[in-house]
């Protein structure tokens, strides 16, 4: 990887790799963090990581260094701000897709996540998660519907 | 083989169409063997997918490396510096010219005055040498004529008024020198044989002054003396053609002596 191909991944891939970073936490601190270290990676290794795979390292990176931070912090972090939050009113979607994203396992939120925000098929989330093509399915599966589920409870609420 | 910790999987490829007629077979059995599961493959909303949002990472730039991080400012400010660097190239050449022919003004007149100070040395050496050449042909002269002392202070005069002269060229010093030469030689010729010769002349090419037979060491100026070359050449000439008309009439031993008389005058 050249050094203008590292800075094309920069302009094409920091913004996707903090928005994912942010639907796990909302440390915006700890987010810029991880892409900083990410992309100070990606510049190490920029001999050995071919620009067309760069998009799949940036995300597996960052995806290695969130799961080592939960694992260090408290990993139910997340589901006591879902308790917190949940009693407010929300009349944005986008609010509460966000809110229902919070309620699913780590490992199903980035999955559902690369899936769709990133387009990735469910052998790269594979190979980025470290997980069999049939588990990523299974995790995809289970977060749609628990997605559907809580979204149809929120508008059975509203 | 599907489980219940698979299903999932199994259902996912079933919406989207990826099973093969085995796998969906083997699927249909599993969904029979367990019918509480099948609320989940019918609840399953396939166009149910997350809208990505708009989020922007602000610190792009930090994340870039060096090299290229002036790679925006060099395309936006190219034409400026473009601009600044013709300009710079400009006056840098301005100034090493303007410079150069400064100093070629100011080494004009040190040339010039190098080039005579190494004249005048070349003249003062010229002098020297003809000085010594002066003074011996003088010594001899005295001996030969017997003058006075006077005569060398006289000498030594004209050394001093032709240094002075030193701006003149070379090349009518050495003709001087010359004329001089061939003036004493002549001098000394005419002592033995036609003293009223060169006499004659002197008084004709000097001043309105009387001009005696000492006046020879005069320091004589590029016109008086081409003049009075000419006069002297035409005066040999007339001598050499004397002697030829008188040769005619001798025998050969005065014809030698003649020829010696050329050989000198060179």
């Amino acid at each position: 990887m050249t050094e203008k191909e590292f800075n094309n991944c920069v302009d094409s891939f920091a913004d996707n790799v903090y928005r994912f970073l942010l639907k796990h936490t909302k440390d915006v601190d700890f987010a810029k963090d991880v892409v900083q270290e990410t992309f100070t990676r990606l510049w190490e290794k920029r001999d050995d990581v071919d620009f067309f795979k760069s998009k799949s390292y940036i995300f597996a990176t960052a995806y290695h260094k969130l799961i080592d931070d939960i694992r260090h912090n408290a990993f139910t972090v997340y589901e006591f701000k879902v308790e917190r939050e949940i009693s407010h009113n929300y009349s944005d979607l986008k609010d509460i897709l966000n809110m229902a994203l919070e309620t699913l396992p780590q490992i199903q939120r980035s999955a559902i996540l690369l899936r769709d925000y990133e387009g990735y098929s469910y052998d790269e989330i594979g190979d980025i998660l470290n997980l069999s093509q049939q588990q990523v399915k299974v995790y995809i599966f289970r977060a749609r519907t628990t997605l559907k589920t809580y979204i149809g409870s929120i508008d059975n609420i509203i | 083989m599907i489980t219940k910790d698979n299903y999932e999987a199994y259902f996912l490829d079933a919406i989207e169409g990826n099973l093969s007629m085995d796998e969906l077979r083997d699927l249909n059995k599993f969904l029979a063997e367990n019918p509480e599961l099948r609320k989940e493959l019918e609840a399953y909303d396939k166009d149910f997918i997350l809208i990505p949002e708009n989020i922007s990472f602000s610190e792009k730039n930090s994340l870039k490396h060096k090299y290229l991080f002036l790679f925006p400012s060099w395309a936006k400010y190219s034409s400026v510096a473009a601009v600044a660097l013709i300009f710079l190239i400009l006056a840098s050449q301005l100034f090493f010219k303007s410079e150069k022919e400064t100093s070629t003004i100011k080494q004009q007149p040190i040339a010039s005055n190098t080039n005579i100070i190494g004249r005048v040395i070349k003249e003062i050496e010229n002098i020297s040498t003809r000085n010594k050449r002066t003074k011996k042909e003088q010594q001899k002269e005295n001996k030969q004529a017997k003058q006075t002392v006077q005569e060398k202070q006289v000498a030594s005069t004209i050394i001093t008024t032709q240094t002075q002269e030193s701006t003149q060229t070379q090349d009518t010093i050495y003709s001087n020198s010359l004329v001089i030469y061939e003036v004493e030689n002549l001098i000394t010729y005419n002592d033995d044989k036609e003293e009223s010769i060169v006499n004659s002349a002197i008084v004709v090419q000097g001043s309105s002054q009387a001009v005696s037979q000492e006046s020879k060491h005069v320091n004589f100026t590029n016109r008086i003396i081409n003049k009075f070359k000419s006069r002297i050449e035409t005066r040999i000439d007339e001598t050499k053609e004397d002697f030829n008309s008188v040769i005619d009439d001798f025998n050969g031993g005065i014809k030698l002596y003649a020829s010696n008389i050329g050989i000198k005058s060179k």
